[in-house]
């Protein structure tokens, strides 16, 4: 077809003619036929004055709200039954005829986002799971091709309540008899955190038998599920008046509370006929007595807190009356003007901090009985509602939340990612409109603590940094508190890659400590952990150990320290003292501690969590990486479990993993876990420049693992330009192991110049900053003589292998498989020194160990296959050939072809006659 | 501070914070945006398509029948997101992200109903006789001018964002002509150009 640039050139020339001119020109144009007949087109729309494009366009939106589809999910509709506030409802049946039974089926008003619409099959799904004979059961629910919601529920052959007492005009006792089963059924939905919000006779259908069934429970929040979370308090919800709850009227948040009053409602106009004293009657009156009033009174009262607290509370009042022994509802009432006294009074601040408080408590409860997630969504719901309402709600909703925590059962558990997010994302929603300065901080510094719990440190960090401008504390409760709040701070500045600032910010917490509470040793002990931290941060792991053995004696031999802090203490010792090489020690540390966990917590505490990963660090440390593997299994499992399945500690645990498994020489594994950790990362919106290129370096320790040189050689790029541009200096600890990784994969490729200069450049900064006797220091050289193997150079290389292993030895344990790793680095130096016996009894013994110690098989091959070479050079072909069929299926399996170690023994094996 | 009971008067300044809010949002997702995230383009267009779905629902809730016209809804969408008071070039970054919003809603919702009729087709069952029946036919030809004015995009971006603008965004030519740093004489030009090409494509 022609295109666009050619025709627009003769369009315009066209243009520019007289019209009468044109298909003269047009024609004489070198252009073939379909081009001839297009800017014929263009010249005919053009002297269109209509507008097409707008028209188009404008039909096709017009179409947008078109009829409901005759079919919906497995229904086939049958007739419209009815149209609502909410939508319309059909009567519908089974397409596929599998149930005879009918069904109705509403569509609901309205195309929710697609947010939105997970909301309310998350809604659907909690509703779905009430089953109640007393309740017309959820039993589907989708959404049209438009995106328009509907729900599939039972469908009741019945008359509407007020109707059925028309037409049966029953006794006091056989009304009475249908509202108990009406609050039995709204006492079972609540105690599944479902209130029905739109309580009304409508709602309430007789069938033939007698049976009363509540109809569209929870569908009113349903609804505002389905309303954009931006708009939602703001929705266009419709309430039936007369039944509506004052505070539901007034637009402020709905609790089981509002449901007891509308029943309050329903039930003088079930007895009286009237829904209100002095109305008109509908159905055959009876006459009320004062108890009864009573009772209609205190579950229509005014307050929310007034009226029955729950809906068997209700019920045992009305049995009470019914028997004729005195009804609660009466000597109540005294108490209420008094407490009605008090709450008009509270004052506006009280109510905000109460607010947070029932948030704080919430958290505390979930640590707790996490393994109860449970009330997760009306956590959420209602910490949302505290945070917005006066004293009183605030109250309502502790005592709601109290009794939702106790009936809570396991069956109604959600999951905690919805639970705990939610919370906390609808409480920072909150904050944004919270005028209170003073309040606001209070919530900010809250809610850090609370996210950084989670491990989204970059959310926490904002919060806390805004929440933390400008507080300075008064007294010595106050001091403290705030000197938490600047530990957390200066650990999440630390994560950020602050180091300085988070010194700084711990400083500020130890001054505050000791200015206003200078004989707590247990608050010593606190700035002596957020001070270790800040300064492993600040790259001075040595300092850090020192302040973090001074707290851990403190805290074993003085006062009574919180679990959470002895936790803390031995975590951070056993990780420190992991990453210097000092295993044994790690391992003690992080032992303590999970002793202690586990004498007062239950194996679900979340506190186990971090101290696995200590004692795997320990165990990576002390060379027995399948112990490790196996409890980050156990952290991971528990952290997905209790936790979140997401991160920044998921990212962590993921990434530990990764690690172990390249050890175990599973270098498939492990790459597909650290790209896990790598996404996780980014998922956790976590921009440290250490930790991003920290995951390049992993990876690309895998990729040399599995011989990819090349892919490692661009991880290390990459890693360093993120460290780089993050301005970590060449000093700091991160960055010195990552540029030791990187010399060593430089060697591999042959690149030994600027291998070499790497290395003797890091031994001489390790000297400085941790001194000769580190482990560091003992890796470098051992670097630095393996680079000499390479090189092919004995007689440099020797003296720098002895001097690592002098120095591995009073580091690691007699058994460490790099003493083996030594003997087959000796072994070369023999074979190039032309020594060849020398080299045989050294990769011997080096077979010998690694099967002794139950080593890697990758490590075991790897050795194997260095003797074969050597047994072929001593002629002893069959010998050779025999250790290449062991070695080879293990190299072949974990490494590359590329990786240098399967590459000498394919040629070798092929030279022998060992292959296949 | 918190007050007392949510009287009407409340609710409408809540309305006003989370307007506040949500313009606040906006301004620091264009910001975003503008230097270079992809991830805060995808965001806004979300957060437009929102809205511009939520004033389609109401409109229809409030006034059965009624069609609001998509440069109303667009616009609406736009005023209601950022305020007046925004600088001219965060408003024309979201001029940008909401024309191209208010597009794939109505291409996207043409689409679906296209398909819907295509696997469909099933039994008819009678329904009230008052319920409007869609036409396939604008469907197709939205879909079509989608299509024409992608290979338009392809050939000349220009072009294909002037038409972008004025149709899908609801702007006028002094706002094109701003948002695209270009004279009003030459948004009239490309519009003419534009139109009569896509027309012709139209009508292929």
């Amino acid at each position: 077809m022609t295109s666009l640039n050619v025709l627009v050139p003769h369009f315009e020339r066209l243009l520019a003619l007289p019209e009468h001119e044109r298909a003269a020109a047009l024609a004489e144009l070198p252009l073939d036929e379909a081009a001839r007949a297009r800017l014929a087109r263009m010249l005919a729309a053009d002297a269109d004055r209509e507008d097409a494009l707008a028209r188009v366009i404008a039909d096709s939106a017009g179409s947008a709200q078109g009829m409901p589809a005759e079919q919906l999910g497995p229904y086939r509709l049958l007739r419209e039954i009815g149209a609502g506030g909410m939508g319309t409802v059909f009567l519908a049946e089974r397409v596929d005829g599998q149930f005879t039974r009918q069904v109705a089926i509403k569509l609901l008003r309205g195309f929710p986002t697609r947010d939105a619409s997970r909301r309310l099959r998350r809604e659907r799904q909690i509703l779905a799971g009430l089953d109640h004979p007393n309740i017309a059961r959820l039993l589907d629910g989708g959404e049209t091709a438009d995106g328009q919601p509907w729900l599939a529920m039972e469908h009741v052959d019945g008359v509407q309540l007020l109707r059925y007492v028309a037409r049966h005009a029953p006794g006091l006792r056989e009304r009475l008899a249908l509202f108990d089963a009406m609050l039995d059924a709204v006492a079972h939905a609540h105690r599944h955190l479902i209130v029905h919000r739109d309580l009304k006779p409508a709602n309430v259908l007789v069938t033939h038998d007698g049976v009363v069934k509540l109809l569209d429970f929870g569908i009113a929040r349903l609804l505002d599920a389905s309303v954009d979370s931006e708009r939602r308090e703001t929705s266009t919800r419709v309430y039936s008046r007369g039944y509506a709850s004052p505070e539901q009227q007034e637009g402020g948040a709905i609790t089981t509370a509002s449901d007891i009053y509308s029943l309050g409602v329903m039930l003088r106009e079930l007895v009286t006929g009237m829904r209100e004293s002095g109305g008109e009657a509908l159905v055959a009156p009876l006459p009320l007595d004062a108890d009864l009033a009573g009772i209609i009174a205190k579950a229509g009262a005014h307050e929310p807190e007034q009226r029955y607290a729950s809906a068997a509370e209700f019920a045992a009042d009305l049995r009470r009356y019914r028997d004729g022994r005195p009804v609660h509802a009466a000597r109540w009432t005294r108490r209420y003007r008094l407490r009605k006294f008090a709450v008009r009074h509270r004052i506006g601040i009280a109510a905000a901090v109460l607010a947070a408080v029932v948030l704080a408590g919430f958290i505390w409860r979930l640590d707790q009985e996490r393994n109860r997630a449970v009330a997760a969504e009306a956590v959420a719901m209602q910490a949302r509602a505290a945070a917005e309402r006066d004293a009183a709600s605030a109250r309502a909703s502790l005592d709601f939340l109290t009794a939702a925590f106790a009936a809570a059962a396991p069956e109604n558990a959600l999951s905690r990612q919805v639970s705990v997010r939610s919370l906390l994302d609808a409480a920072r929603a909150q904050l944004d409109v919270q005028k209170d300065a003073v309040v606001a901080k209070t919530m900010q510094r809250l809610l850090a603590h609370l996210y950084a719990d989670l491990g989204e440190a970059t959310t926490a960090l904002d919060l806390m940094r805004t929440g933390l401008t400008g507080m300075v504390p008064a007294n010595r409760a106050e001091a403290l508190r705030l000197a938490d709040d600047f530990d957390e701070y200066s650990s999440l500045l630390g994560i950020a890659d602050d180091g300085a600032g988070a010194l700084s910010a711990a400083r500020t917490a130890q001054q505050w400590r000791e200015q206003f509470a200078p004989d707590d040793a247990v608050e010593r002990l606190r700035s002596l952990n957020a001070l270790a931290l800040a300064h492993h941060r600040n790259g001075e792991d040595a300092v850090a150990v020192n302040l973090l053995r001074e707290a851990m004696k403190q805290a074993d031999g003085g006062p009574a320290v919180a679990l959470e802090l002895y936790v803390d203490i031995a975590q951070s010792l056993s990780a420190l003292l992991a990453a210097a090489g000092e295993g044994g020690q790690a391992l003690a540390a992080a032992d303590r501690g999970l002793r202690r966990v586990d004498a007062e917590r239950s194996r679900e505490s979340p506190e186990r969590v971090t101290l696995l990963r200590s004692k795997a660090s320990a165990m990576t440390a002390i060379g027995n990486p399948a112990a490790a593997e196996k409890l980050l299994r156990e952290a991971i499992t528990l952290q997905d479990r209790v936790v979140a399945s997401g991160g920044s500690r998921m990212m962590v645990l993921t990434n530990d993993l990764g690690l172990v498994l390249n050890d175990l020489g599973r270098y498939r594994e492990a790459a597909d876990l650290l790209r896990q950790s790598d996404r996780l990362m980014n998922d956790a919106r976590l921009d440290s420049a250490t930790e991003r290129a920290t995951s390049r370096t992993n990876l690309a320790g895998v990729f040399e693992n599995a011989g990819d040189y090349a892919g490692a050689l661009a991880q290390f790029d990459e890693a360093m330009k993120i460290l780089g541009a993050g301005g970590v200096d060449a000093d700091h600890q991160v960055r010195r192991r990552i540029a030791r990784a990187q010399a060593r994969t430089l060697g591999i490729v042959g690149q030994y110049d600027r291998a070499h200069a790497m290395l003797v450049d890091l031994r001489q900064r390790c000297a400085r900053i941790e001194g000769e006797h580190s482990g560091e220091y003992a890796m470098l050289v051992f670097q630095l003589a393996l680079l000499e193997r390479r090189r092919h150079q004995p007689e440099v290389g020797l003296p720098l292998l002895d001097e690592a292993e002098r120095r591995w030895h009073a580091l690691v344990p007699e058994a460490h498989p790099i003493f083996l790793h030594a003997r087959r680095m000796r072994a070369a130096f023999a074979l190039d020194r032309g020594l060849i016996a020398a080299a045989a009894s050294e990769l011997e013994a080096a077979v010998a160990g690694f099967q002794a110690s139950g080593a890697l098989p990758v490590d075991l091959a790897i050795a194997r296959s260095e003797l074969a070479d050597v047994r072929a050079r001593q002629g002893q072909d069959a010998e050779a050939r025999k250790l290449l069929k062991q070695a080879l299926p293990d190299l072949r399996s974990a490494l590359l072809p590329g990786e240098v170690s399967r590459a000498a023994a394919e040629r070798l094996a092929l030279r022998v006659g060992a292959g296949g | 501070m918190i007050a007392a009971r949510r009287s009407r008067l409340s609710k409408v300044a809540g309305d006003e914070a989370a307007r506040v809010r949500d313009a606040h949002d906006l301004t620091r997702l264009i910001q975003a945006w503008r230097g270079g995230d992809g991830m805060a383009r995808d965001a806004l267009i979300a957060r437009v398509y929102a809205n511009v779905r939520a004033i389609a629902a109401q409109s229809r809730r409030s006034m059965p029948g009624a069609t609001l016209g998509t440069t109303e809804l667009a616009h609406e969408a736009l005023l209601r997101l950022l305020g007046d008071d925004a600088p001219w070039e965060d408003r024309k970054h979201f001029f940008h992200v909401a024309a191209q919003a208010t597009r794939q809603v109505l291409v996207d919702a043409a689409r679906r109903r296209l398909a819907a009729k295509r696997g469909g087709g099933a039994e008819h069952v009678e329904l009230e006789a008052s319920l409007d029946v869609p036409d396939p036919q604008a469907d197709v030809r939205l879909v079509k001018l989608d299509d024409a004015l992608h290979d338009l995009a392809a050939n000349d971006a220009r072009r294909a964002r002037v038409v972008e603008l004025v149709y899908f965004g609801g702007l006028n030519r002094a706002e094109v002509a701003g948002s695209l740093a270009l004279s009003e004489a030459t948004v009239d030009h490309d519009l003419r150009v534009a139109r009569a090409w896509l027309r012709s494509a139209l009508e292929d």
